[in-house]
């Protein structure tokens, strides 16, 4: 043994003796005041918040006043556990306010279960509520106590049943609401919960279904965005469902359907911005062009406007042809905007709407244009010529180019007419962008087009974004 | 910022050495902090860096220290990062991070494993 390796030994585990000494007067975590710890857990996913039950018997009971409680069951394969886990969490969860539920789970036979720990999150005054329910083995209710609970200002609702609803709604301070796949079918109910709806500025209706109810009416003071999806599978009900929308603070309306039921909104004066995306089978061609006729006569009012090829196309049936010369002044119109598909210019019902829409100042083809070359006939697509191209229009975009034939012809339209035109926006699909041989020879043709606009400028923007 | 209270804390506090520490780290926070209010990513590569730097013992001084000056986002950030830093981990890792020790009867710990099962799925090996 060497002498120094001797002498050096116990100097080393005396210094070792030292710092464990201050390593114990040294405060640990464990040792932060109570309030600071729930805090703590209160930040963490319900999962670890509840773990920590397990650390020690001083941390037993530490996580149940967390405010935030989150299940998602939708393991079915750990069924039993997550049932077990939400009841007894539920059970011994102290009596401090929750302020997020959050609820994904399959009902199948435990439909009273799933019922009272959404009764036990009302008890707590809950103020953020999602839920989203499915596979329901036997008939489902939710408890009595949610359509009165004063401190909820949230609700998501997903349920694919018949919502059944209590004799007494009062939803003193909800304002975001958004029941999706629900199926309402007590007609006198439905309308007392769409009337009992104070403060409510946000609603949505995604795939909901309104089965024997005729007329219903959505009125809500204080109302600024409604959105409604309309469920694709057809309905029993060969008329659908009138919904009428007061839209007293209306600012934004959103639609996406085949028009299964009719909507209509009134008092529509704040109403800015609407959007109808409709799809539709020949079929029903008459039924959707009569119902997007009536909603559009609403919009008179609006700035912002989006639509489709197919809202277009649907307009263009027989009998509401007739009809389109007496669609209203789109009087505040600024902006016209087309989504989902390719706009062909040759569309009497576009033609009407912009010529209706006096002070259109942008319009925006999200999804590109065409127009058939047959140059004798393009002449005539936009004649008469709106008064808003001779005036007002100044910026036009145009996306997803790709340089065919038909997508010139509509661009040489456009340019021609929209005398003060002070930008055409071209932007090429990211597919064309790649074609680098015939890039230069489209911006030749492009930019050769004669312009009605003297101080027009052509973009010819590559979507290298 | 609240140089009373902060003045306050140094003359409370006993051991010099301790209190130079957080002098070092609180103090540049607020400054920092408003840096970086805005910018959620270096504020993360902040929090790394405490993190690998910083032992849970240190930890438990700045939350203190922010406790006691009444430093909200101070506070609010080191709780986070001691949450983000315990989240999805095993038992023993938390309980040595905290630097606790399990005082449950043989047999009591099983039983809380099995009643809360479910929240036992999918936990990072240490």
């Amino acid at each position: 043994m060497d002498g120094s390796g001797l002498t050096q030994q116990p100097k080393k585990q005396k210094l070792n003796e030292e710092r464990d000494v201050v390593d114990r007067n040294i405060k640990c975590l464990h040792n932060l005041p109570e309030e600071i710890l729930r805090y703590i857990l209160s930040l963490l996913p319900t999962k670890d918040a509840i773990r920590t039950s397990v650390l020690c018997k001083r941390w037993e009971y530490l996580w149940t006043s967390i405010p935030n409680l989150y299940f998602d069951g939708s393991e079915l394969a750990k069924r039993k556990n997550f049932m077990n886990f939400v009841e007894r969490v539920l059970l011994l969860r102290d009596s401090s306010d929750i302020k997020t539920f959050t609820l994904y789970c399959d009902v199948l036979r435990d439909a009273s279960h799933v019922s009272a720990w959404i009764s036990a999150a009302v008890r707590r005054n809950v103020q953020q509520l999602y839920i989203r329910l499915c596979n329901f083995r036997e008939p489902f209710s939710l408890p009595h106590s949610l359509f009165t609970c004063m401190t909820l200002t949230e609700l998501e609702l997903e349920m694919p049943c018949i919502l059944k609803l209590p004799p007494t709604i009062c939803f003193t301070n909800l304002k975001t609401l958004n029941f999706r796949y629900v199926t309402f079918s007590n007609e006198y109910l439905t309308q007392k919960l769409f009337s009992g709806l104070p403060v409510l500025e946000q609603l949505d209706l995604d795939y909901c279904k309104w089965v024997n109810i005729k007329v219903v009416s959505i009125s809500a003071p204080k109302l600024l965005y409604i959105g409604i999806t309309e469920d694709t599978e057809n309905q029993n009900d060969e008329k659908g469902c009138r919904v009428m929308i007061s839209g007293v603070s209306l600012n934004v309306f959103y639609y996406f359907g085949e028009f299964y039921n009719e909507y209509r909104v009134y008092n529509s004066s704040s109403l800015v911005d609407a959007s109808i995306f409709v799809d539709w089978s020949l079929q029903r061609q008459r039924q959707v062009a009569h119902r997007m006729y009536v909603l559009l006569t609403g919009f008179y009012r609006v700035k912002k406007l989006l639509l489709t090829n197919s809202t277009l196309e649907a307009l263009t049936n027989a009998e509401v042809v007739e009809l389109l010369p007496h669609l209203p002044i789109f009087k505040n119109l600024e902006y016209l905007g087309f989504d989902e598909s390719l706009v062909n210019l040759d569309s009497i019902a576009l033609l009407k709407i912009l010529q209706k829409s006096p002070r259109l100042k942008r319009m925006v083809f999200s999804e590109g244009i065409s127009l058939s070359s047959d140059y004798e006939r393009n002449d005539r697509i936009l004649d008469p010529v709106p008064p808003c191209f001779l005036s007002q229009l100044n910026c036009i975009k145009v996306y997803d180019y790709e340089g065919d034939e038909e997508e010139l012809s509509a661009v040489k339209i456009l340019l021609k007419n929209a005398v003060v035109l002070d930008k055409m926006v071209i932007t090429c699909s990211h597919h064309f962008a790649k074609d680098l041989e015939n890039l230069n020879k489209v911006h030749e043709q492009l930019l050769k087009l004669p312009r009605g606009s003297k101080h027009c400028e052509l973009v010819f923007d590559l979507n290298l974004s | 910022m609240k140089f009373c209270t902060v003045k306050q804390y140094f003359d409370d506090e006993n051991n010099n050495n301790v209190t130079n520490g957080i002098a070092t780290t609180v103090i540049p926070l607020p400054n920092k902090h408003l840096k970086i209010k805005a910018n959620n990513k270096e504020m993360e590569q902040y929090e790394q860096e405490l993190l690998r730097n910083v032992m849970p013992q240190e930890l438990t001084k700045l939350i203190l220290a922010a406790n006691y000056l009444n430093f909200k986002e101070a506070l609010d950030f080191f709780c986070r990062t001691v949450a983000n830093a315990i989240q999805n981990k095993s038992v023993d890792y938390v309980r040595k991070f905290f630097g606790l020790e399990s005082d449950f009867e043989p047999g009591e710990e099983e039983k809380l494993c099995k009643e809360f099962a479910w929240s036992f799925e999918g936990v990072d090996e240490d």
